[in-house]
């Protein structure tokens, strides 16, 4: 009996093997990835309010906004309907083109940011498909109630974080 | 020297009745014990049956038989893939390598014929693959989404394995065996683009787990001389044994 190693445990191994193999080779065709590239801006604001007590006009900074609207320079979609208070912003750059502009408006009032960059094809995975990494290279802007813009972060990757500070003003 | 340790056994056997030295037989088993050669059939059948032959997979495997305790193996093989994903279209085919040895542990009932098998793999798939249809979302400016082809790209991946399985005699020369086995990709994200499967591998999102059900056929080669044969082989004929 010595010659035959174990049949019992042949068969037990061998099942063993193929349940595990049975259980294991699915393949993942469900993308479980992020791979949305959009320009995060945080909004930094002020203005002026008058003192009660001393008759003058005092400077109050706000980080949240109601009814600033944005949109894609000739996109009619929305991006902020305007509706809520918001405190940052979500941006999607074109994947085709080198610049971007958006339009934001606020109390009948617009201004208009644009976004230059250069872009670089970053390929996921067969479920995911591509995505578009950018690097900002340079910021343009009207000033009706836009102050200025902080570049803070140029890279933008699949990473949800801020990469603009929009300061503005209020119209009084 | 055996003389004097089975004196030494008797010694202390009747000194105390409990202690024993268990004298090891000397391995004469010949060095060569022949190769066997190995048809792939199960992970053919596997992944022609549960990718609808969008994959497959052809395999043969030669392993040397040394002492009936170490078995050099290697395995070359073939494969392809037309996979369609929700993010594109792979097309991939190309061949592969796998090197390494197997260690047998049994040491009862230790033959050629039979063999619980443990051992270590290093994998080198060779490819060429394209990436059709590949999707690029892009939701507000481009509802719909629009799509990009990848050229026409060659590719060579590493891979090892630690491999687990059996052999054991059909009838005649004829042997039959399994093998799973877990492996782990050496070259994960290099390039612009990756493969999405890797001949010998698998798929590089399945579970790093495959199986292999083996057709062989032993070759006793060069023939060994009349009248001389190792203590512990088998005859050719089936082993009463498995009769029982």
């Amino acid at each position: 009996m010595n010659n035959i190693p174990y049949p019992t445990t042949i068969i037990h191994i061998a099942f063993f093997f193929i349940i595990l193999a049975i259980t294991s080779c699915s393949v993942d065709t469900e993308c479980r990835q992020q791979i949305n590239v959009v320009v995060g801006v945080q909004l930094q604001g002020d203005s002026l309010r008058l003192n009660a007590d001393s008759s003058a006009y005092d400077t109050v900074s706000f980080t949240q906004i109601r009814g600033l609207s944005v949109h894609g320079l000739e996109h009619d979609s929305l991006l902020a309907d305007g509706l809520t208070s918001i405190s940052t912003l979500q941006l999607p750059l074109k994947k085709k083109a080198d610049t971007t502009a958006f339009v934001l408006s606020l109390a009948g009032i617009e201004d208009t940011l644009l976004i230059a960059y250069t872009r670089e094809l970053s390929y996921v995975s067969l479920a995911c498909g591509c995505a578009v990494l950018s690097t900002i290279d340079t910021l343009d802007f009207t000033t009706h109630f836009i102050d200025s813009v902080e570049l803070i972060n140029t890279a933008v990757t699949t990473v949800k974080e801020n990469h603009l500070k929009l300061y503005f003003h209020l119209p009084q | 020297m055996m003389a004097q340790l089975s004196n030494i056994g008797q010694n202390m056997g009747q000194g105390s009745g409990q202690q024993k030295v268990v004298e090891e037989e000397p391995d004469t088993t010949p060095l060569w014990q022949g190769m066997n050669v190995k048809l792939d059939l199960g992970n053919t059948v596997y992944t022609l049956a549960t990718t609808r032959a969008k994959r497959q997979q052809y395999e043969i495997a030669l392993n040397c038989n040394l002492k009936n305790k170490f078995y050099p193996t290697i395995e070359l093989g073939y494969g392809l893939s037309h996979d369609i994903v929700g993010g594109g279209n792979y097309d991939g085919q190309g061949g592969f390598l796998k090197l390494g040895v197997d260690l047998n542990p049994l040491r009862k009932g230790r033959n050629k014929y039979y063999a619980l098998l443990a051992g270590i793999r290093i994998g080198l798939g060779l490819q060429q693959f394209s990436l059709t249809d590949v999707t690029l979302n892009d939701d507000y400016w481009e509802p719909g989404g629009t799509t990009m082809n990848f050229p026409a790209t060659f590719r060579a991946d590493c891979w090892g394995e630690i491999c687990f399985g059996l052999q054991i005699q059909v009838v005649g020369p004829l042997t039959m065996g399994w093998y799973g086995r877990i492996h782990f990709l050496f070259t994960g994200s290099t390039g612009t683009h990756q493969p999405y499967y890797v001949p010998g591998y698998g798929g590089v999102d399945a579970g790093n787990f495959s199986f292999n059900y083996y057709i062989g056929y032993r070759i006793d080669w060069p023939e060994k001389k009349a009248g001389k044969k190792p203590d512990n082989e088998l005859p050719d004929a089936q082993p009463t044994e498995l009769q029982n």
